[in-house]
């Protein structure tokens, strides 16, 4: 163990101060040859740091160039992976679910940053922010996630990355870029997109922008037009990234705004959602360890109304508007400290503003004269701060363990009812009693996650993983106060049509999970694969509702739905997901099939109530084919949803029936030109999603009540361009 | 009609709040940047400084030392699975190059005097010339092993294009003796990394008696 001393160094310095004198000759010694190891190649889209490449599912480009003109939903198109679902919303808005816990339990980063919800609603979810033509990858993480990679979450995680910096190599400069429009004849939904990076060696500028529309849907089978699921939105950012000898520097600027989206299953429907952001983002890597930091801002405006379909607002109809200020900064330091050990710590500090009020109608008994006040300037701020360590005892065995604190404040200011007529007793008592409460609120969470990887050979991985992970409740579930029909009936994320009212005792939700997984044979591109991970979590404290009363009509007769209040119960979730992919051909002359089969099944229970939770999906199965050869590449595939007997009761939860749907797609590639034609619903099969919730906008017209119908056949044509 | 109104300072806080990290942030930068000087070129004399004479790394007790070599052997008959070799499709770039020996066309000579050995032909099979009898299977399979262990500590990308080859020489013991960068990737954050991840491989299992030649190395990295 003795450090170098004596001639070795001597020559050494020698040989320094030498190589700053051009011709000095250099001792012999170091003339030798030196025997050259094959090289490593490192790429960019390598697994995240403490998680093993088998614990994380990954959307790339590829991919979503091939489910093409399909979706403008990510939301939607994350439900590919086995263990995701989505609750239906706007067609640009669906919440994903990660083995039954749904939206604000899972965390989802779009380019590294949290994007805060503001909709009491849910109808500005983080990943409407993204378009499907710009982004670059999805990473899907549905078992246990590190703590070095959020908190206040208790689920998986859903990371979307749009626009990542791009330099030449030295002396060059590169330009490239991607341009592709779209058009989906269920609905007639149109958009394109355009993508462009221009860099040398040192800078980088990105320029994304993508616009999509679409008009109300049409169901399969005797179906008709959904109402309320017409869409436009316009997204721009420009990123600028600048590579130093002191680090990677990212600036990201970006507007996106949509003019309106309608919620088949919503009351009401989003009229203007603008939002603009700025993130700002330091990466270096030095001798002793990577430093990470990254900065954020957003601001939000959030504008509620009918659209047509609900309406209109000739008479005024009801504006409701809600403002997000969100600011954020992450500091993540990586520590190689041997050959075994890493550690990682880190903090991360984020505020939200968020103010919520409806402004009166004119003319109107109920809603005026004054505005109603839903959130009063509500600020959340979260304080976390993690420790892990990562170990890699051999190279087949890995261990990442960490710890996680979050401290949480928030508070709010007092409510008020639009008025103090008789029809707003209910609203003016709740407003009453909310105002007299402190609604300060300090939360200290502690979180833990262990994860173990051990891969023996190649085709054979193991990953076991234990987390306890703690979520406060958001600024909607502690301070809505509302206890009227109409206005606990503005409140809620689940489309089921019922009304909800926040409560001020709720308590942080704290959920342990365990998930394996076993992975035979390779996912490495080319081979084949099967993976089998089953979880069970416990979520003690977990918000769920109780329900208060029934919802009664103008004549007091109960209208089938009901008036709940959010509040503490237990759940347990537990199930399994399969993913397997094989390589069926493979040849130069009848060219590459590979099949991918992915199957979920999923159980939640409410143990307060020894009734079903809300909104989990009952047994579902994919199979694809995908088949390529030269410019040529067609898919088939085949989606099957069992039958969702399993409902919640306190929520008049509606059972749906099973069904099979089958999609057909080709593609052309021809000179950097990419033609996709696709069918999917082939056979315009009538369905509902079970997590599709009640078309409220048919029932308001019709006065029929029903699942929201899932959409019927679509023709779908996709052109595209790299240069 | 009243209509209610936020207050409008609050709109601004979050800004300024952003806007004075990001100031902060520049002044990191400029804290930095005479650190640590203009970007790396091929041809600066940074490339040239990173030599580094390294004080031994912590080596584990004696006795953990004999068990570390047995998950050594997996490592050479199994490499993780994300270094597997696919042979029939164009290898997805986190497979790693196994098998395939990267011959440096012509090595950069960024100034004269550098510190670059003359690289050997490329050639872990290729016998030694010198007269002991060498074991080419043994030696090629420490290479292996010493490659598998370096590649599993790999970083993961930036989004920086460049190739950095670092040479290291190591004691009979297998510890680390030295480190160069042997041609930079053009970017000093790529340098370090690369230095790094072969700094904190080490200590690297002892070569076997029949091994021969020295004990000199070199690895390319290539980042995307």
């Amino acid at each position: 163990m003795s450090h170098e001393t004596g001639r070795p160094r001597a020559l050494r310095s020698l040989c320094l101060i030498g190589a700053a004198l051009p011709a000095f000759p250099c001792p012999p010694a170091f003339a030798q040859e030196a025997t050259r190891l094959p090289d490593v190649d490192i790429a960019s889209d390598a697994p995240l740091p403490g998680l093993a490449a088998t614990a994380r599912d990954r959307i790339d480009r590829p991919a979503l160039d091939q489910l093409g003109a399909q979706s403008s939903d990510t939301g939607r198109i994350v439900t590919r992976v086995a263990g995701v679902g989505a609750y239906g919303a706007g067609g640009l808005s669906s919440l994903p679910t990660i083995r039954g816990l749904d939206n604000q339990r899972i965390s989802i980063l779009v380019d590294g940053v949290p994007i805060d919800i503001a909709c009491p609603n849910n109808m500005n979810p983080p990943l409407s922010y993204t378009d499907p033509q710009t982004i670059a990858a999805i990473d899907v993480v549905t078992g246990v996630s590190p703590v070095s990679h959020g908190g206040d979450t208790i689920g998986g995680a859903i990371l979307v990355e749009t626009a990542p910096p791009a330099f030449a190599k030295a002396g060059e400069a590169l330009v490239r870029g991607r341009a592709s429009t779209f058009y989906r004849s269920n609905g007639d939904g149109f958009g394109g997109a355009l993508t462009m990076t221009a860099a040398n060696d040192h800078l980088s500028l990105t320029y994304s922008g993508a616009y999509s529309q679409s008009g109300n849907y049409r169901g399969g089978g005797d179906d008709d037009a959904v109402r309320a699921t017409n869409y436009a939105r316009t997204d721009h950012s420009l990123a600028f990234a600048a590579q130093t000898g002191a680090g990677l520097f990212e600036l990201r600027g970006g507007f996106h705004h949509v003019p309106y989206e309608g919620f088949p299953n919503q009351y009401m429907d989003m009229t203007d959602n603008r939002s603009w952001f700025l993130t700002g983002r330091y990466r270096g890597a030095f001798d002793w360890g990577d430093v990470d930091l990254t900065a954020d801002y957003r601001d939000t405006d959030h504008e509620m109304n009918f659209l047509a379909d609900k309406g209109g607002t000739a008479d005024g109809g009801m504006p409701m508007n809600t403002e997000t200020h969100s600011a954020g900064v992450l500091l993540r330091i990586s520590l190689p400290l041997s050959a075994r050990d890493t550690l990682r710590v880190g903090g991360e500090f984020r505020h939200e503003w968020l103010n919520d009020y409806w402004p009166p109608v004119a003319g109107s008994m109920m809603m005026g004269p004054d505005s109603f006040i839903n959130i009063n300037g509500a600020k959340k701020d979260r304080l976390g701060t993690f420790l892990e360590w990562q170990a890699d005892w051999s190279a087949a065995f890995t261990t990442t363990i960490g710890v996680r604190n979050d401290q949480v404040w928030m508070n709010t200011g007092a409510v008020r009812p639009y008025g103090t007529g008789m029809m707003q007793m209910d609203d003016v008592m709740a407003a009453m009693a909310f105002n007299a409460a402190d609604h300060r609120r300090h939360d200290d969470n502690w979180s833990g996650s262990v994860l173990l990887h051990y891969g023996p050979t190649a085709r054979l991985a193991f990953d076991l993983g234990y987390a306890r992970k703690v979520r406060s409740p958001t600024i909607y579930e502690r301070y809505t106060w509302g206890r009227g029909a109409m206005a606990s009936r503005m409140i809620g994320w689940f489309g089921d049509g019922n009304g909800y009212v926040g409560n001020l005792a709720l308590d942080p939700e704290r959920a342990d999970t365990v998930s394996g997984a076993v992975t035979f044979g390779s996912r490495a591109a080319g081979d084949w694969s099967l993976r089998i991970a089953p979880y069970y979590t416990h979520v003690a404290d977990y918000i769920d509702v109780v329900k208060l009363g029934d919802l009664t009509d103008m004549m007091g007769m109960p209208s089938g739905f009901a008036l709940l209040q959010f509040a503490n119960r237990e759940a347990a979730f537990y199930g399994v997901d399969v993913t397997a992919n094989a390589r069926l051909l493979n040849s130069r002359t009848s060219g590459m099939l590979i099949a991918t089969v992915t199957g979920s099944w999923q159980h939640g229970r409410n143990l307060a109530d020894h009734d079903p939770l809300y909104h989990q999906m009952p047994f579902n199965a994919s199979l694809a084919l995908d088949y390529s050869r030269g410019r040529l590449d067609g898919r088939v595939t085949l989606d099957y949803v069992a039958d969702r007997t399993r409902v919640d009761p306190t929520r008049n939860e509606p059972r749906t029936g099973r069904y099979a749907l089958v999609g057909l797609g080709v593609g052309y590639g021809w000179r950097g030109f990419r033609l996709g034609v696709d069918v999917s619903n082939l056979f315009d099969k009538g369905y509902a999603s079970p997590l599709g919730g009640l078309s409220l906008g048919d029932y308001g017209a019709t006065g029929l009540l029903r699942p929201v119908p899932g959409r019927g056949r679509s023709l779908n044509v996709e052109l595209s361009r790299r240069f | 009609m009243s209509r209610y109104h936020p207050p409008p300072l609050a709109r601004r806080m979050g800004l300024i709040a952003t806007l004075a990290t990001m100031g902060a942030l520049a002044g990191v930068v400029a804290l930095l940047l005479p650190l640590r000087g203009a970007p790396a070129r091929a041809g600066a004399a940074q490339g040239v400084l990173m030599l580094i004479d390294l004080p031994a790394p912590p080596v584990p007790p004696a006795p953990a030392r004999g068990p570390a070599r047995a998950p050594s052997v997996q490592r050479q008959q199994a490499p993780r699975p994300g270094d597997r070799p696919s042979a029939q499709t164009p290898a997805p770039p986190s497979s790693g190059s196994v098998g395939r020996i990267a011959v440096p066309a012509v090595m950069e000579r960024p100034a004269a005097g550098i510190m670059v050995p003359p690289q050997a032909a490329p050639a872990p099979p290729e016998p030694d010339p010198a007269p002991p009898p060498v074991d080419a299977g043994s030696r090629a399979r420490y290479l292996e092993r010493l490659r598998a262990r370096i590649a599993a500590r790999r970083p993961p990308g930036l989004h920086i294009p460049g190739t950095a080859i670092v040479a290291f020489t190591l004691d009979p013991a297998g510890r680390l003796r030295d480190l160069a960068l042997a041609q930079s990737s053009g970017s000093a954050m790529l340098d370090r990394l690369a230095l790094r991840t072969v700094r904190t491989a080490a200590p690297f299992p002892a070569p076997p008696g029949d091994i021969g030649g020295d004990l000199r190395f070199s690895i390319g990295f290539r980042f995307d």
